[in-house]
């Protein structure tokens, strides 16, 4: 009968393995669970909502995979989307829809040198579970004393958020945005996301 | 300072963001493939890759196969996948090249294999495993283990079975024994003459006396028996991955496999500008030649050019 | 000089840090007692843009030699069909068992599989009562040595844990996407009309054999014996993201599936956007976001410490990539280990009680580690009926591996009467997958056999254009469930080690008649659906060949079940490990969920999804537990 061929020698042990880091916990882009639950709560709201609207801000970034926090949730939409989403929030108003021009805290960086940013838009607040809502209608924006921009224009793109369906604002627009403004630190994070959302340049469509 | 429209405020935030861009390294993200600036730069590294491989024929050498090795299995992987009037075959694909390579490599030896003994051939006859349990381990967790045992045989397994393999031997010493056996299988009585000398129908003809376990007796100039089907299963395994696999490993080479397959490789509709999108692809009915891409290519232009 | 080092105490040690593990770490990190969490697993950290991005389309290096896969050096497997034959070592990775790879670092197995999901019905939770109720003396006269048992908890039980995974992982699908309305005549409540949650995303878009499939099924009439009035497809539920999407309750974005077709076949890849759902890129974020988190890479576990008076594990012990001991101390652990590891380190370690099979005659066993093995998946083998459509398609890579196809549940579980039939459940049968959802090179060059051996003009011609075709086939080969059987068991081998001395796995298993009859039946039902199609050529095979198993993987399930009865299940409805002890059952602090912790035989091919429900129930049990250590009572 065939014995089992036992080999005598015994083995060193060198282990393979492959290096790696582990990210550290600031490098992990979540959407904190009370913004999750208030941006829940608002697309289940704004369903029926009839004007364009779309999560915008640092939330929309967040949740298209961009890698910033998230403190609060801001929408934009037009003026007439203002006065729908006051009337379907009416429950969590804090500020009531009007014209308001405000400067930015941020400056623009144009040519290497600053310049102040102002919005103005029809503007509204609200407080869903705790959470800060901002909504500018019909947003315009002027750099320096070069006359108001139009207000911005966007086709929604989608997020899917739980069983939600949420309108952002692209990403292409936030980015000739940043561009216009010189804010290159965020058309890098911007960057960074369209890496980790393709394969790589130039392959594919 | 003038005054502008918004539209003009981007352009002028474009143009005058031009230097902060170069200044900062940061490229503008891109949307999608047909805004690529990298088309250009990808023509330039086709182009480049081209006069490289056409270089590479010319200095084309052998790392691991031997002499008679060579002259043996450059008439093998040609009658496996011969040149014929469909369309190039193992030679023009370079896929002694792959084996080679292969062999004198991680692939030769094993290094990704589970290669501790013992060693039973797999099959249905009985096995005594004697002096057992053999590892010092077990014997601390079961004292009481039989010292000896009689088991009915194995599993007996396909031949491509992860199993199947249980050869003391690691792949680049499989091969050298395996070689030398239809080697000696040639010159015995059944075609009595090297592989090489055999017409192309007697070549054939014994690569599948492998497949069908023929030969009485398989062995290496040392005495070790192989088992045919065993063999038979490298070189037509070995064979058909030297003409199918992505040309950075030496076989396949000029893509000559993939142009004959239609398979694309690492084009995923784009890498010549043809602007067709995996999400048409993958619902056609009728099928679209794309012309392949290696991912050396893919990788130069995910590098930014040459 | 290796040295022993100890790591401060946490509250859970997870043991890996694929699906399981990452979702229980998630829970309780996230818990309001900030519990300190720790994950070890034996592979690295994988960052799908550097790791995986441009190195990937490589189906020689990810294919076959398995570049992110475990290394077989460090362990493999042995495998035998029956518990008096000598059981042979896994030697190598081939083309045929390609994706029975184990898994290796962050996200485990499921940095590459396909992302094949569905939800299990209410039949195949009680498979025993039901067959014994409705069927009396059936299931000994298909399976004299059976060893199933029913599941600790109905499908209800697992109801909002199949809700809660598909929003975490982010699933694919339609709910009642049958266009007629279901409910009535199907016992599936989440095809319900009336169903109020739906799955996240709406599914990949369906190729054009998948519409005539859907279209032929509502065409076709229902079987004989059939207890519904006609069929209910519904596209196939994928993990694979189809859209943008940010996950609930964690808030993790996911990017969308790029199709780019490495995906799948036989090889099934890495995915290079994180759309392939698997714990690094939706639960371990979370994690490590509460702060409370750490995950310990590159670690080899090869010990728990036991407590026989405590009854509790009090440490974990690794190995680090220099070989130096770690000692892992902990008030509770989870195992999360997939597959055989999760058995091979109780057996290490004597936690809980060995299977001990005894032949008898008539079969029998004790014990419960190790106990109950079943396989999830079909024999391979030829497939049973086939035919021609007269469609061609890319099958070079484009697509992914669980998109495009659709599915129908009509031909499983008791929908039929099955008073004369030789099989208990049926299949799940799906057409329409995209054709280039993976590179086919490793299959074709490891496909070759003695029966298509791969040489000579006459084979060459063959694969001329063969990633152009312009026909294509449609077939099923209709596997009902896999039965466990006392003689199909996993313990630890007597002669092979692992590359530090510990013994190896043994995997005692064959392919049960269970499987082949239901094939053999539902391949005649299934034929009429071809032809319904449009198929030319539609061939039924009388019976499929049989073959003996030899694969060591990818769709292992059971060996360490929950269960009812503490004498021969591991763990309780909880996922909690049980003992038999005086004066009533012991529950301990040791808790465990994977695919080999299922009951019975999958009725659907997705254990992974069966088996998710199950790490929520593990979660919750785990934090009562902290609160009040002892057995959780259903």
């Amino acid at each position: 009968m065939p014995a089992l061929k036992i080999p005598r020698k015994v083995r060193s042990i060198v282990a393979p393995f492959v290096e790696s880091r582990v990210p550290g916990p600031e490098e992990f882009v979540v959407l904190s669970e009370p913004l999750l639950n208030a941006t829940l709560k608002l697309a289940e709201l704004l369903r029926e909502c009839k004007p364009k609207w779309a999560m915008s801000g640092d939330a929309g970034e967040l949740v298209s995979g961009v890698n910033v926090s998230a403190d609060h949730l801001s929408i934009l939409t037009t003026a007439e989307g203002c006065e729908e989403i006051s009337r379907k929030l009416a429950e969590n108003l804090v500020q009531t829809p009007g014209m308001v021009e405000r400067k930015l805290e941020r400056e623009a960086n144009i040519d290497l040198k600053p310049y102040p940013v102002q919005i103005k838009s029809y503007e509204a607040r609200f407080q869903i579970d705790g959470q800060r809502l901002d909504v500018y209608g019909g947003l315009q924006i002027r750099v320096g004393d070069w006359e108001w921009g139009d207000p911005l224009d966007y086709s929604p793109e989608y997020v899917y958020v739980g069983s939600e369906k949420l309108p952002v604002v692209p990403l292409r627009l936030k980015t000739e945005l940043y561009i216009g403004l010189g804010w290159m630190d965020r058309v890098k994070k911007i960057n960074e996301a369209m890496t980790r959302r393709h394969h790589g340049p130039g392959f594919g469509g | 300072m003038s005054k502008t429209t918004r539209r003009e405020f981007l352009k002028i935030g474009l143009a005058a963001a031009g230097g902060a861009l170069a200044a900062s390294g940061v490229e503008i993200p891109l949307f999608s493939a047909k805004d690529s600036s990298m088309q250009t730069q990808l023509n330039s590294a086709n182009t480049q890759l081209i006069n490289l491989q056409n270089q590479l024929k010319t200095v084309t050498g052998f790392l691991t196969l031997n002499v008679k090795e060579q002259a043996l299995l450059e008439p093998i992987v040609e009658t496996i996948i011969p040149s014929d009037s469909s369309g190039p075959g193992a030679k023009e694909a370079g896929v002694i090249y792959f084996i080679d390579r292969q062999l004198a490599g991680d692939y030769g030896q094993s290094a990704n294999m589970f290669m501790d003994g013992p060693f039973a051939i797999p099959s249905s006859s009985p096995i005594v495993a004697p002096g057992i349990p053999t590892s010092k381990a077990y014997l601390a967790l079961y004292p009481s283990a039989p010292t000896s045992m009689t088991y009915s045989g194995t599993v007996v397994p396909r031949v491509g079975s992860g199993i199947n393999y249980q050869y003391p031997l690691n792949l680049r010493a499989f091969w050298k024994s395996g070689l030398e056996a239809v080697q000696n299988y040639a010159k015995s009585s059944t075609y009595g003459a090297t592989f090489q000398k055999l017409s192309a129908d007697k070549q054939l003809a014994l690569l599948l006396d492998l497949w069908a376990g023929k030969p009485a007796s398989f062995a290496d100039d040392f005495g070790n028996i192989i088992r045919p089907v065993d063999f038979a299963y490298e070189l037509s395994f070995m064979t058909w991955a030297g003409f199918t696999m992505d040309p950075l490993y030496g076989g396949n080479q000029n893509m000559v496999g993939w142009q004959y397959m239609g398979f694309n490789g690492v084009n995923l509709g784009n890498a010549y500008g043809e602007g067709l999108s995996q999400k048409d692809l993958m619902i056609a009915t009728t099928p679209t030649r794309l012309k392949p891409a290696s991912l050396a290519q893919y990788q130069q232009a995910a590098n930014g050019g040459a | 000089m290796s040295s022993v080092i100890m790591e401060p105490h946490k509250d859970l040690v997870c043991l890996g840090a694929g699906f399981m593990s990452g979702l229980v770490a998630a829970e309780v990190a996230r818990d309001s007692h900030n519990y300190q969490v720790v994950a070890i697993t034996k592979g690295p950290w994988w960052d799908y843009v550097s790791d995986f991005s441009t190195t990937k389309y490589d189906e020689w290096g990810v294919g076959l030699g398995r570049k992110y896969d475990s290394p077989l050096p460090v362990q493999s497997t042995t495998i035998r069909n029956s518990p008096t034959q000598f059981a042979l070592p896994v030697r190598r990775y081939t083309m045929p068992i390609q994706y029975h790879a184990l898994g290796h670092g962050v996200g485990g197995a499921a940095q590459h599989y396909g992302g094949t999901m569905g939800r299990q019905g209410p039949w195949g939770y009680q498979q025993k009562t039901l067959t014994d109720t409705n069927y009396p003396g059936k299931l000994t006269n298909i399976q004299s040595n059976n060893d199933l048992q029913d599941w600790p908890l109905d499908y209800a039980g697992y109801e909002p844990y199949y809700h809660k995974w598909e929003l975490v992982y982010g699933l694919c699908g339609t709910n009642n996407g049958s266009p007629n309305d279901t409910s009535s005549d199907l016992n599936y409540p989440w095809m319900d009309s009336s169903y109020g949650s739906k799955y996240p995303m709406p599914p990949h878009p369906l190729t054009q054999v998948a519409q005539q499939f859907q279209s032929a099924c509502l065409a076709t009439p229902p079987p004989q014996g059939a207890k519904f009035t006609s069929y209910h497809p519904f596209p196939h539920v994928s993990s694979l993201a189809s859209q943008p999407y940010t996950n609930v309750p964690y808030g993790v974005p996911v990017n969308p599936c790029v199709y780019d077709g490495y995906c799948g076949g036989n090889c099934n890849y890495a995915c290079e956007t994180g759309a392939k759902a698997n714990a690094a890129y939706r639960t371990i974020p979370a994690a490590m976001a509460t702060g409370n988190f750490k995950l310990v890479t590159n670690a080899y576990i090869f010990r728990l410490v036991w407590d026989a008076t405590s009854h509790t594990v009090t440490e974990a012990h690794y190995y680090d990539a220099q070989g130096n001991v770690h000692i892992q101390p902990g008030t509770v652990f989870f195992n999360g280990m997939w597959g055989y590891n999760m058995i091979r380190i109780m057996l290490l370690s004597g936690v809980g009680v060995p299977y001990v099979f005894n032949s008898g005659p008539p079969q029998s066993g004790s014990g419960s580690v190790g106990r109950g093995l079943t396989n999830g998946y079909a024999p391979y083998t030829g497939t049973s009926v086939t035919g021609t459509l007269n469609l061609g398609a890319n099958s070079y890579s484009a697509g992914n591996a669980s998109g495009g196809s659709v599915d129908i549940y009509d031909l499983m579980d008791d929908n039929f009467d099955h008073t004369n039939l030789n099989f208990i459940g049926g299949a799940q049968i799906g057409l329409g997958g995209y054709a280039g959802g993976g590179p086919g090179n490793i299959t074709l060059a490891g496909g070759v056999s003695p029966s298509n051996t791969g040489v000579g003009g006459t084979f060459k011609a063959k694969q001329k254009d063969r990633y152009l075709p312009t026909t294509t086939g449609v077939g099923a080969t209709p596997f009902a469930p896999d039965i466990p059987t006392y003689d199909h068991y996993v313990d630890l081998d007597p002669h092979y080690t692992d590359i530090y001395g510990d013994p190896l796995s043994r995997l005692t298993y064959d392919w049960t008649d269970n499987m082949y009859n239901g094939a053999t039946y539902l391949a005649t039902v299934v034929a009429a659906i071809l032809t319904k199609m449009g198929a030319s050529n539609v061939k039924v095979a009388t019976t499929p060949p049989k073959v003996h198993n030899d694969w060591w993987g990818h769709h292992l399930r059971g060996g360490c079940r929950i269960g009812k009865d503490p004498a021969s299940s591991v763990f309780n409805s909880w996922n909690q490990h049980w003992l038999v002890g005086s004066p009533s059952t012991i529950g301990t602090n040791y808790f465990a969920a994977g695919e080999i912790t299922n009951t019975a035989g999958d009725t659907v091919p997705s254990g992974t999804h069966v088996a998710g429900p199950q790490s929520w129930r593990a979660a919750e049990g785990i934090k009562q537990y902290l609160m009040s250590p002892g057995l959780l009572t259903p």
